[in-house]
This record gives C-alpha cells, sequence and structure tokens, in this order.
C-alpha cells in the first residue's frame, strides 16, 4: 500500500517537473518570439472569438446600461455643457472652413499632390487582454475584412494602438500603454520630435525630446509619421505633470473603455515597396521566358493593387 | 435505510465543477470589463485562487496538465507570453498540494494566512519571472493590488466554493476539512 503510494507520489513529482521544465522552456521560447507560437496564437484567437465575443456581450450591455443611467443622473448639466461647447465649435467651424479654402488656394498655387485616402474597417472589441505583460485588445474583425498586422487603430478620440497579429476574423492590437508599443509623435506647438512610450501603466512617457525644447501640460501630441507606419496628424493625447513619474501623456482615448475602433488601412510606404519588388521579381522570374511587354502589364498591376487608395472600404 | 445523493451530483460537484469554475474564470478575465489599468492582475490572481482552493482539497479535483493547460489558455487570452500563467498556476497547484495535509489542523484563519503566505510568493515570483522576460524591473503596483484584492476576497470565494463541492456528498468524502 505505502510502495502504491510511493510510487503514485514519484510519477506526480516527474509530471509537475515535466510541466514546470516545459512552462520555462514556452517562455523562452516566446521570448525568442517563434513564429509557429505567433501563428498558433492568431489561431487559437480564431477559435476563441466566437466565445469571447458571446461572453462579451452581456458585460458590454451592462456597461452601456450603467453609462446610461449615469447619463440620465447627470442630463441638465451635460446639456448645459453641449450647449456651450456647440457655441464654441460653431466658431471653431468657421474658422476651419476659412482655413481650408486657404490651403486649397495654396495647395493648388504649389501644384500639390493629394495625399491617399485611407480606408478603413470598424469592429468591436470582443476581449480585454490587459496582463501582466501585455496591454492589448482582442478585435472581431481580420483579415477577411483587411486587417493586417502594423495597421494603426483609433477611435473618436484619437489613436489607441496597433494590430500586431491578425487572424482571418479576428485581430489582436496592442495599446498605446503597452510596455512595447512605440509610436514617433510631435509635441506641441512647436512640433518637437519625440517617440511616444509605453510602460504598462495608465500614462505614456516621451523618450528622445530634443534637448532645447520646453514642453508644458496640456500641449497636443499627434503622430509625426516618421518611420511610416503611422500615418502624419492623429491625434494622440495631451502632456501632463505627474508628480512621481515627471513628464507623462495621457492618451485622449479611454484605453479602459474601448468598445468600437477603426482600423486604418494605412500601409507603410517601406513595407508596401518591400512587398511590390518580391512580388515583382518573382513574376519576372516566371515571365522571362514571355513577352517584355506582358511582364510591364503585370507590373503595373501589382503596383496599383497594393497601393493603399485602392483598398478603400 | 437512505442511500444518499445520487453518484452522478457527487462526481459533477467534486470533479466537474471545479474545472468549469476555473475555465469560467479564464474567460471573465479576457472580458472587456472596463476595469482600471492598475486593477489588471485582479482576475487573473482571481482565478490561481481558485486553482489553490481546489488543488488544497484532500482529493484535488484537477491533475496539474489540466493547470497547465488552464494556464496557457490564459496566457493567449491575456496576449502574456506562452508560459508565464502556466507556471503561475502549477505554483499555485503545488502550494495548494503542500498545505492540504495540514488543513484541518489549520482551521479557516490559519487557512486565509498560509493562502496570502502562498501568494505573496507565487506573486514575488511572478513579478521577479516578468522583469527578467523583460529585462527591466517591472512596476510592483498592480500586482500588489491584485494580490491585495485576492487576499480579501479568499475567505468569501473559499467558504462558499467549499460548501458548493460538497453538495450531494457524504461527510468525509473528499473535503479536506472533515
Amino acid at each position: 500500500m505505502d510502495l502504491a503510494a510511493s510510487r503514485r507520489s514519484r510519477r506526480s513529482g516527474i509530471l509537475l517537473f515535466t510541466l514546470f521544465f516545459a512552462s520555462i522552456i514556452l517562455l523562452i521560447s516566446s521570448r525568442l518570439e517563434n513564429e509557429y507560437m505567433q501563428s498558433a496564437r492568431g489561431a487559437f484567437a480564431d477559435l476563441a472569438a466566437p466565445v469571447l465575443e458571446a461572453a462579451s456581450l452581456p458585460a458590454s450591455m451592462a456597461r452601456r446600461a450603467f453609462d446610461r443611467a449615469n447619463a440620465y443622473l447627470a442630463l441638465f448639466a451635460e446639456l448645459d455643457r453641449l450647449k456651450a461647447e456647440n457655441q464654441r465649435l460653431q466658431q471653431v467651424a468657421w474658422r476651419a472652413q476659412g482655413l481650408e479654402r486657404r490651403i486649397s488656394q495654396m495647395r493648388t498655387l504649389l501644384n500639390a499632390v493629394d495625399e491617399p485616402a485611407l480606408g478603413f474597417a470598424s469592429g468591436r472589441v470582443i476581449a480585454d487582454a490587459r496582463g501582466p505583460f501585455a496591454r492589448s485588445m482582442l478585435l472581431n474583425i481580420g483579415a477577411e475584412q483587411g486587417v493586417k498586422a502594423g495597421y494603426a487603430v483609433i477611435n473618436e478620440d484619437g489613436l489607441v494602438g496597433r494590430i500586431v497579429n491578425s487572424g482571418e476574423r479576428a485581430a489582436r492590437l496592442i495599446l498605446l500603454s503597452d510596455l512595447n508599443s512605440r509610436v514617433p509623435v510631435l509635441v506641441g506647438p512647436s512640433a518637437a520630435r519625440a517617440v511616444l512610450v509605453g510602460d504598462n501603466s495608465s500614462t505614456m512617457t516621451l523618450q528622445f525630446l530634443p534637448g532645447d525644447v520646453t514642453i508644458y501640460p496640456g500641449d497636443e501630441v499627434y503622430t509625426s509619421g516618421h518611420g511610416g507606419l503611422f500615418p502624419r496628424g492623429l491625434r494622440v493625447g495631451v502632456a501632463t505633470e505627474d508628480a512621481a513619474k515627471g513628464l507623462r501623456v495621457r492618451a485622449h482615448a479611454k484605453m479602459e473603455e474601448l468598445e468600437y475602433v477603426s482600423v486604418l488601412f494605412f500601409e507603410s510606404p517601406i513595407l508596401v515597396s518591400k512587398e511590390a519588388d518580391e512580388l515583382i521579381s518573382r513574376s519576372h522570374s516566371r515571365e522571362e521566358n514571355k513577352l517584355s511587354g506582358a511582364a510591364e502589364s503585370e507590373e503595373r498591376r501589382i503596383r496599383a493593387a497594393i497601393r493603399p487608395s485602392s483598398r478603400t472600404r | 435505510m437512505s442511500r444518499g445523493p445520487a453518484l452522478t451530483d457527487t462526481a459533477f460537484m467534486a470533479r466537474t465543477f471545479p474545472k468549469l469554475a476555473v475555465g469560467l474564470a479564464i474567460v471573465v478575465t479576457a472580458i472587456p470589463l472596463g476595469l482600471p489599468g492598475d486593477a489588471v492582475f485582479a482576475l487573473p490572481l482571481a482565478a490561481m485562487m481558485l486553482v489553490f482552493i481546489f488543488s488544497s482539497f484532500k482529493v484535488p479535483p484537477m491533475r496539474p496538465w489540466f493547470v497547465f493547460l488552464a494556464g496557457l489558455v490564459m496566457d493567449v487570452l491575456t496576449a502574456g507570453p506562452f508560459g508565464f500563467w502556466a507556471l503561475v498556476f502549477l505554483m499555485a497547484y503545488c502550494f495548494g498540494r503542500a498545505i492540504a495535509p495540514y488543513g484541518p489542523g489549520l482551521g479557516p484563519i490559519g487557512l486565509w494566512l498560509a493562502f496570502i503566505a502562498s501568494a505573496c510568493a507565487i506573486g514575488a515570483c511572478g513579478w521577479a519571472v516578468a522583469s527578467l522576460y523583460f529585462m527591466r524591473l517591472l512596476d510592483p503596483y498592480p500586482m500588489g493590488l491584485g494580490l491585495a484584492a485576492v487576499a480579501l476576497a479568499y475567505p468569501f470565494v473559499a467558504w462558499a466554493l467549499e460548501r458548493l463541492v460538497r453538495i450531494g456528498q457524504p461527510a468525509g468524502n473528499l473535503s479536506f476539512r472533515d
């Protein structure tokens, strides 16, 4: 009897040791960013998406009911605030129309090329994966809707983050506050260049600010477009002063309350040219023995297909 | 002569219910509940607390491989590196198993203190692993907040779960408290 118990205990010990060992191996593989793990994660996200979508509905409805109840309680104060805001916005709209006319005239004078219109797809947050390592969320849109890794994600308040992994019907976005998030930005009226860095807390920090620039609380932060990952001019947040951490940036988008977001189909110019070159070289090798005219038309077709403006939805 | 409750009820509450409870806790972790940024550890650590509670039964209703798989699912859903929550859950399982033989002698307060000590050790290990993974010292405040939340919730959750698991069981069958 004791012998059997001892055997069972030894077997259990070996199993536990194996599982601990497997966990550590998985951690190391994950650190090395094994591509099989990334694809497995994407596949699992696709599988889990329907379950998470169904599970998130009651929570979403409860949150909406709670927000609505709060809104009813503060209805009259909100009405006064909206009236004042409406008056201010009417003045801003009038000024904006004047500026738009002037910009249009100047662009005509300069013969400037128009920037391509950005396509987008909107989806719902179905899982909130804000764990110890990541501030990320799962969306119910994926490659089927044209979503790719690297695309910027916004909501009505401004930039939220970017897509890091896209399955067929679900995609994962990392938030600006994530430890791995780096966004090139411009700060304040002087448009000082900096990199917005997340550290898993509710506010972000600015790195690589030029030494001779002074940033004041309240200065606007928006994307610079450097590096080609994000379009220029997306609203990000506002500079704030933290007693303990110094200068920080608070995002305009409320990360805890995200429900619907839009993915911008903005292709990095570097990635586009690389992708196009690869496809073109493949096409050239296939068409080597064919007429040169056919290869040229193929090249034109591929370039047209990859151009971001062609993805407008 | 009373034949007692049906065997299927007993099997469900004693063996299947703990697995379902841990599974549900993992799914709830992923649902966008709008928790503030510093409270993100509370829900994953609540799942860890369930693993600890069920593992500290005389006859554990979960096998180590189930605990490991549950951790992996949590890793995927929280977008963390594979293996982190598997490691944390396995640690909770080991602490739970280590405390199981002393359960009847410890009493409710003793068990609570044992859980707090175990959770602090697991939290410290988790924080160290996370810091090592990212090669930087992570802010310990969210982890501390999560640990404080589960430490406060433990007596209520443990009491409720113990009663739920006992449903349909003859006295002295599975729970270590008997």
